[in-house]
């Protein structure tokens, strides 16, 4: 549940990021290029409750006056029409006291008086010049008399440096100043705006004022909370950036997947669109679009670098190109080293004659071609014979190679043969083949590593003869000693004698453990021991050898603290000389031990391996910096009773030649003997 | 009593202490220094048990073995300072009844020669006859019946525990029992504690009892780090 709920937040922590990034950038990006066309005051205008004030509105009536002026000059029809049914604008153009075009016939003369209801903006213009009422009171439409195209200055005639004529001028075309003066000279125009517009017609320059209010107040609403949104998200995304990581993790495991090629071959359009994008910006010329490609082709690129980054050692790895090779090459493997290389000299073959068949072709074509020019002709046959040349040539290589091939097979052949200890004559190579001689070569290594193979196996059987027969002759002699001294105590003797016969006897007897001591320590570090290793339960083996020794342990009088585990410990070795190594160790603790004290025997069962140790107390101090488990050495060099030195040296020899560890290790006079062995 | 052994070893120095010590134990004994004298004693005399040496000149233990089996069955004892497990499997498989390594206890010695003497007259020069129901491994002949167990033809004196174990791994020769199902099928119970201490001490009771040297154990054997087991023997036919 822990790890779902994680994997769940990485997720969400990547797609907010995403989102989040998106939205900044793509209202980011589109409010930038907005911006460059866009006037703030604008965005300011939306939010006006009063639309009389937005510039949109005066646009709107500087629009009408126009047309009014046009309908008057011209008399251009329909213009002001298509206005009839606008309740929102009124609307009342005179030539001097002849009414040209209204549309307030139900309101009599309410818009000249203004009086009329629900209207509170009323224009006039007469004489060149403007009026402007709002709400009863007369605007300041000239300020200084100088019109500077100001933002919210009214765009009519009437300023110092604005007449009619300069005004006209602008919006119709170039007409004589003169007789614009004169065209203009008795129109009276009379607007007139609604308080509250309303959608009285399909189409209402006025009404839509309000709409386009509306709409921005919206959009920027809109915007608002995306922007919020997306900083939020962001926000969000910095604080589970831990968990992001894992997203993109998962995400460059993911497109690990991928094919290189499939990479490559995606990635180079994605570069190629945005190199034309660039440019584009780079000219100056921006748009929405370009802000979404730059967006999309970042992502594409984000994740191409992710991917990068999380495999950069195997992007090799997953590619089409290099499947296909290792799918041929596990093939090939299967082959023997000689098949291999002619099977590849073959390939090569194939691809020479098949460029030879497209040349020979061209060559043909060529030949078509020139039939009318001789020089030509002579030239593509020349061409042809040099070619077949060439292919014959190659042909001779190739059975060159294959021949090749073939006797490196049989050399390789008998090299593997030799290996594995074959060592049978090979068959011979063709004498003027590359490789004879190197075969020839390998024949003779081949014999001096028989003979020396030889050698040693006959040396090794010497060794073990050796020491057979080093035993036997010491232990002939010491059979009689035994036999006699035997006989000798069972006769009738003097004290003196008695006492005597019975150091002999006791010292022929250490003699013969002696002679068998060495005899295993020499066989088991010259590994002639022969192991039967088994599987088998230490824990077992050491509670039959504690109940083995059972009575000397209860004679000795010391006190043994026994751990064992319950369960079974199984490990791999030779349980009779194991028997031995640990009857030994006991052995020893139990003549070597101070007597009252404690021998502890411990089994620590681990994972990997089973440690048994055996501590207890000296009785004598134990000697500095001395390896217990070298051959004759002893603890107290002085000492001349029963151990011969050579105990803990076979126990090491018979542990380590099962596969185990034996460690002795002496802490004051604290003496450890640990056996380690790894567990099956 | 009254068998003659023949004692065969170049050591001039050990047949004589053999002899003395068997002479004392009431046999008689014939001396022989190689093989062919060996194969002539072995011969001309009558001789219920040879004692030979395996590394002697003219001909060799072994082969003095096999020539004599070919003609007679008594029981013959390899002598030999090789100690290896391969050597005394050979010595055995030529047709010897018993191994002993040089050094020996002579005690020892003394021991296996009275074992194999016994069981050559009880039993006979032919082939042992098993009666129906009777277990027979080498010197042991165990009749679950009556639940009586012969070593060397010999009655063993055992406990009813100790009855049990023999009973068990005599009809199960050969094959190795943890200490916990003996305890178990013997006692039958099961083990609380470690059983090996339990087991052991009537093991080492009953080796007491049967084996020629109970610190050199030839049937009643430990497996280490498994279990306990009869050993089975070969019986020679």
């Amino acid at each position: 549940m822990d790890t779902k709920w994680k994997s769940i937040k990485a997720g969400l922590s990547f797609c907010f990021l995403v989102i989040s990034l998106t939205i900044l950038v793509i209202f980011g990006g589109i409010g930038v290029i907005a911006m460059r066309s866009l006037d703030l005051r604008q965005i300011g205008d939306a939010f006006l409750a009063d639309y009389q004030q937005t510039d949109d509105f005066r646009d709107v009536m500087e629009g009408y006056l126009l047309d009014g002026l046009e309908v008057a000059m011209f008399s251009s029809d329909g213009h002001l029409e298509s206005l009839a049914q606008d309740r929102n604008l009124r609307y009342e153009i005179y030539y001097g006291n002849r009414l040209i075009e209204s549309n307030t016939q139900e309101i009599g003369d309410s818009l000249k008086r203004r009086t009329a209801k629900g209207y509170n903006f009323y224009l006039k213009y007469e004489d060149g010049a403007v009026q402007i009422w709002k709400d009863g009171a007369e605007l300041d439409v000239y300020g200084d008399g100088v019109y500077r195209g100001a933002w919210d200055q009214w765009d009519v005639p009437g300023y110092s440096n604005r007449s009619i004529s300069d005004y006209l001028y602008d919006w119709i075309t170039a007409q004589d100043p003169d007789e614009i003066r004169e065209m203009t000279q008795n129109v009276i125009i009379y607007l007139g705006a609604v308080e509250t517009p309303a959608q009285y017609q399909q189409w209402s320059g006025i009404y839509q004022v309000t709409r386009t209010q509306q709409n921005e107040r919206f959009a920027v609403l809109i915007v608002s909370v995306a922007f919020l949104l997306g900083l939020a998200l962001l926000v969000w995304t910095i604080l589970w950036r831990r968990h992001l990581g894992r997203a993109w993790a998962a995400l460059g495991r993911l497109t690990g997947k991928v094919w290189l090629e499939c990479k490559l071959v995606v990635l180079l359009p994605i570069l190629w669109v945005l190199f034309i994008v660039l440019i584009d910006l780079f000219n100056g010329y921006a748009n929405t679009e370009h802000v979404l490609i730059l967006w999309l082709g970042a992502l594409l690129l984000a994740l191409y670098v992710n991917d990068w980054v999380h495999n950069w050692g195997h992007l090799r790895a997953r590619s089409f190109c290099v499947w296909m090779m290792e799918n041929l090459r596990a093939k090939e493997v299967t082959l023997p080293v000689g098949q291999r290389l002619q099977k590849r000299s073959f390939v090569a073959w194939l691809g020479v004659l098949i460029l030879a068949a497209g040349a020979a072709a061209l060559d043909f074509l060529l030949f078509l071609a020139s039939l009318n020019d001789p020089l030509l002709a002579v030239l593509s046959i020349l061409i042809g014979l040099v070619g077949l040349a060439i292919l014959v040539q190659q042909w001779n290589h190739w059975k060159a190679q294959k021949q090749l091939a073939r006797d490196l097979g049989k050399v390789t052949q008998q090299i593997t043969d030799m290996r594995e200890g074959r060592f049978a004559v090979p068959e011979q190579l063709p004498a003027d083949g590359d490789l004879a001689e190197f075969s020839e070569a390998l024949t003779q290594i081949g014999d001096g590593l028989q003979k020396a193979v030889e050698e040693r196996i006959h040396s090794e059987r010497m060794k073990v003869e050796l020491i057979t027969n080093v035993s036997h002759d010491l232990k002939t002699p010491l059979t009689s000693i035994l036999s006699y001294s035997d006989l000798l105590a069972q006769e009738e003797l003097p004290a003196a004698a008695r006492d005597y016969v019975t150091i002999l006897q006791e010292k022929a007897e250490r003699l013969k453990v002696m002679v068998s001591e060495v005899f295993e320590v020499s066989k088991a570090t010259t590994g002639n021991l022969d192991l039967k290793l088994e599987e088998l339960d230490l824990c077992k083996l050491v509670r039959q050898t504690l109940a083995d020794q059972g009575e000397s342990i209860e004679e000795s009088g010391l006190v043994f603290r026994v751990n064992l585990p319950e369960e079974e410990v199984l490990i791999c070795a030779d349980g009779d000389r194991l028997y031995r190594v640990f009857q030994n160790l006991l052995q020893n603790a139990l003549h070597y031990a101070m007597p009252g004290s404690r021998v502890y025997v411990t089994l620590e069962n681990g994972p990997e391996r089973a440690e048994v140790w055996v501590r207890n107390i000296s009785r004598d101090e134990l000697p500095q910096n001395v390896d217990f488990t070298e051959r004759f050495v002893r603890g107290d060099e002085s000492r001349t009773d029963g151990g011969s030195g050579l105990g803990l040296a076979i126990a090491k020899s018979f542990t380590e030649a099962c596969g185990g560890q034996f460690r002795v290790e002496t802490q004051a006079d604290l003496f450890t003997a640990k056996v380690i062995f790894p567990k099956k | 009593m009254n068998e003659c052994v023949l004692i065969v070893d170049d050591d001039k120095a050990i047949v004589n202490a053999i002899a003395i010590l068997l002479e004392k134990e009431g046999y008689r004994t014939l001396k022989a220094y190689n093989g062919l004298e060996a194969l002539a004693l072995a011969a001309e005399r009558s001789v219920q048990l040879i004692i030979l040496d395996v590394m002697m000149p003219q001909l060799d233990g072994l082969s003095a073995l096999m020539r004599i089996r070919e003609k007679r069955n008594l029981p013959i004892i390899v002598l030999s300072a090789k100690s290896e497990e391969s050597d005394k499997i050979l010595g055995l498989s030529m047709g010897a009844d018993d191994y002993v390594t040089k050094p020996f206890h002579p005690q020892e010695l003394a021991a296996r020669v009275r074992s194999q003497l016994r069981r050559y007259t009880t039993l006979g020069d032919a082939s042992a006859e098993t009666r129906s129901g009777e277990i027979v491994n080498g010197r042991l002949t165990y009749r679950p019946a009556d639940r009586v167990l012969l070593a060397d033809g010999e009655e063993v004196r055992l406990t009813a525990t100790e009855t049990g174990i023999m009973d068990l791994l005599m009809r199960n020769l050969g094959r190795i029992f943890p200490a916990e199902e003996i305890y178990r099928r013997v006692w039958g119970e099961e083990p609380l504690a470690a059983p090996e201490n339990t087991v052991m001490v009537h093991i080492r009771h009953i080796r007491s009892k049967i084996e020629l040297d109970p610190k050199e154990p030839e049937y009643l054997k430990v497996v280490w780090g498994i279990g306990y087991k009869m050993e089975k023997h070969q019986s020679r036919s």
